[in-house]
């Protein structure tokens, strides 16, 4: 999968959201953490990837503008995880997982669904919730269902509105894994919004840093946050340090402007 | 545990939706055992074996016998399924592309349309061509309700046919019906305001093979697209944004699914007039007993309605011996206390 941002930029009504967000090629197998303060337009940008809202600029995936393609064929190339989690319905979670894949393939082999769901629920370590309904499930729980039901549709593209906002550590690591083996399994691409700085600084390949909406920063996670950069994204003050083993993590020290929107 | 998880899941699942197999059964057998309960019960008492050998052999049966079973009892207790099956399909479709466990053929005022329809084809006498009024009013409850989910589908294309504008929109609407109607009802003389209260309790009474075969006929061409889009409901259970990102066009879906829900609705209460709370209790009771996978949802939704209104038919005709009580009025007075026993469960589960 490659995956070229161009000039990306959207709003509602007169106000501006995003503008100009370009993101080079990187190469396929990568994470991308979107990282920025609340309401900077993270979600924003996922959801336009995902066709869900209208923007200027191109997105091109392998090649091809995104926006151009009909929804249904989109839908097997990009899967998308909003950030809200799946409604707590009585359906199973085993129903629920298969009627991702049938919603728009109603006729797909029983054998095929069969080997796609066993694989998920094996691959999240989920099969003892196989049989419960959503209802009775915590919100954690439920964020992974969420998660099943895009993972089992193995697209080339995964946008992830924070998959793991819900989750302890375990679950955490358990996600970050999953998802990389899918992405390097189908040479894919994962754009994942996220909150946890240290979380991504850890997890992912490249960072993608907005602030006003414009992006502050891209790179490799050391280059793009820097002590500057935490500043001027979230109006605080703080370092970059390495650990022993040399990945950089995050410390904050104080706010800056008290009042910043 | 171990033993369980060295299954397959589509094995497990096989064994865990077994018990929803019966349970289809059993409320199909319900419904069977309640028609022929229905066609022995009434003023002329008929023995079961008279209703079995009735019903196989028409003609080994005294005419008087035949009339009674073949042209009064049995296309009653027909209707009652057919009916009962439109508005719980219908009900259990709603609730789903609107996300609202309160939405049913009533919420967004097709019911109510039907019944201004109705009441100004009996107020004004309409009789073109000397076409009797029997067959004018559910022409004119048709168009009621038609041009209801027209304007519905209207304002949305407007508006964006989100779940809350369609609601919105439906309860504004059911509000305006019921003051037209009751305009209505203020003009009227005194014959007609007594057929037009008549007609808005709801009542199989006048059922007829030709009725139930048209409906049946609607039936039968809305369940296929209802089958068709099965899963594409189940997938929006999980959420909008969710079934979206499938590839589903939730939007369409929405439409398509408010027509068909009209289709059924419309063409079920016009020849009954209002019959409510079947098509909102009947959901509930599938979910209950069957989940939120369509597969087993919509039929469950339609059986438990099935049964609901054969069972208010029964009813009807017992609870005070000789006299036809209006279906309408025994399913909102059994369907109430029912609504309110399944929501306060469903509270104390946490699904609402």
């Amino acid at each position: 999968m490659k995956l070229i941002l161009k000039n990306l930029s959207l709003g509602y009504g007169k106000k501006t959201i995003l503008q100009d967000i370009s993101c080079p090629e990187v190469t396929p197998g990568s994470l991308i953490g979107v990282l920025g303060a609340n309401g900077v337009g993270k979600s924003s940008l996922l959801r336009s990837i995902a066709g869900f809202q209208d923007y200027n600029g191109e997105v091109l995936a392998n090649g091809q503008a995104l926006q151009a393609l009909p929804q249904k064929k989109r839908s097997q190339l990009v899967s998308y995880l909003p950030q809200t989690l799946p409604q707590p319905t009585s359906l199973t979670a085993y129903e629920a997982v298969i009627s991702a894949i049938r919603a728009v393939r109603e006729f797909a082999p029983n054998a095929e669904i069969n080997r796609l769901t066993e694989h998920v629920f094996d691959q999240l370590a989920i099969r003892h919730l196989a049989f419960q309904s959503l209802a009775s499930m915590s919100g954690g729980q439920r964020q992974l269902i969420g998660l099943a039901q895009v993972l089992v549709r193995k697209p080339e593209l995964l946008l992830l509105d924070e998959p793991t906002s819900a989750l302890d550590l375990k679950w955490q690591m358990s996600v970050f894994e999953v998802v990389r083996n899918m992405i390097s399994e189908r040479q894919g691409i994962c754009l994942m919004a996220i909150h946890d700085i240290n979380l991504a600084m850890r997890q992912c390949d490249y960072i993608l840093l907005l602030a006003d909406g414009q992006c502050l920063s891209f790179g490799a996670p050391k280059e793009a946050m820097t002590a500057a950069h935490l500043e001027k994204a979230y109006g605080v003050s703080g370092r970059v340090e390495f650990c022993s083993q040399g990945t950089p993590y995050v410390i904050a020290d104080t706010i800056l402007h008290k009042n910043l929107v | 545990m171990s033993e369980l998880s060295s299954r397959s899941l589509a094995d497990q699942y096989r064994r865990f939706s077994y018990r929803r197999y019966l349970w289809i059964c059993l409320f199909a057998a319900t419904i069977i055992g309640i028609t022929l309960f229905n066609i022995m019960s009434g003023p002329a008492g008929l023995g079961i074996w008279d209703v079995l050998k009735g019903i196989w052999s028409p003609d080994s049966l005294s005419p008087t016998d035949r009339t009674i079973i073949w042209d009064f009892r049995l296309p009653y207790s027909v209707m009652a399924i057919c009916v009962g099956a439109c508005l719980g399909l219908a009900g259990a479709e709603m609730q789903t592309v609107l996300n609202n466990p309160l939405a049913s053929p009533s919420t967004l005022g097709v019911l109510y349309a039907a019944t201004l329809g109705a009441s100004i084809a009996i107020l004004i006498q309409a009789a073109p061509f000397g076409i009797s009024q029997n067959y004018i009013i559910p022409v004119f409850a048709f168009l009621g309700a038609i041009t209801s989910i027209l304007m519905l589908l209207g304002v949305s294309r407007l508006f964006g046919a989100t779940a809350d504008t369609v609601i919105l929109f439906g309860i504004a609407m059911v509000f305006a019906l019921q003051a037209l109607i009751s305009l209505i009802q203020f003009v009227a003389d005194s014959d007609s305001l007594q057929q037009i209260v008549f007609w808005t309790m709801g009542s199989l009474a006048r059922a007829s093979w030709e009725k139930v075969f048209i409906i049946a006929a609607a039936l039968a061409v809305c369940v296929p697209f209802s089958v068709r889009h099965m899963w594409k409901m189940t997938a929006l259970r999980g959420g909008e944004e969710y079934a979206k990102s499938y590839g589903v066009s939730v939007d369409r879906l929405r439409l398509i699914v408010l027509l068909r829900v009209s289709v059924l609705t419309a063409v079920a209460v016009s020849f009954t007039g209002v019959i409510g709370f079947v098509g909102l209790v009947g959901p509930h009771i599938s979910r209950l007993v069957f989940g939120e996978d369509h597969r087993f949802y919509l039929p469950g939704a339609a059986l438990a309605s099935a049964v609901i209104l054969s069972g208010a038919s029964v009813l009807s005709k017992s609870i005070i011996p000789g006299i036809l009580i209006p279906d309408g009025i025994v399913t909102a007075l059994i369907g109430i206390p029912l609504f309110l026993a399944l929501l306060i469960n469903q509270k104390r589960k946490g699904l609402v």
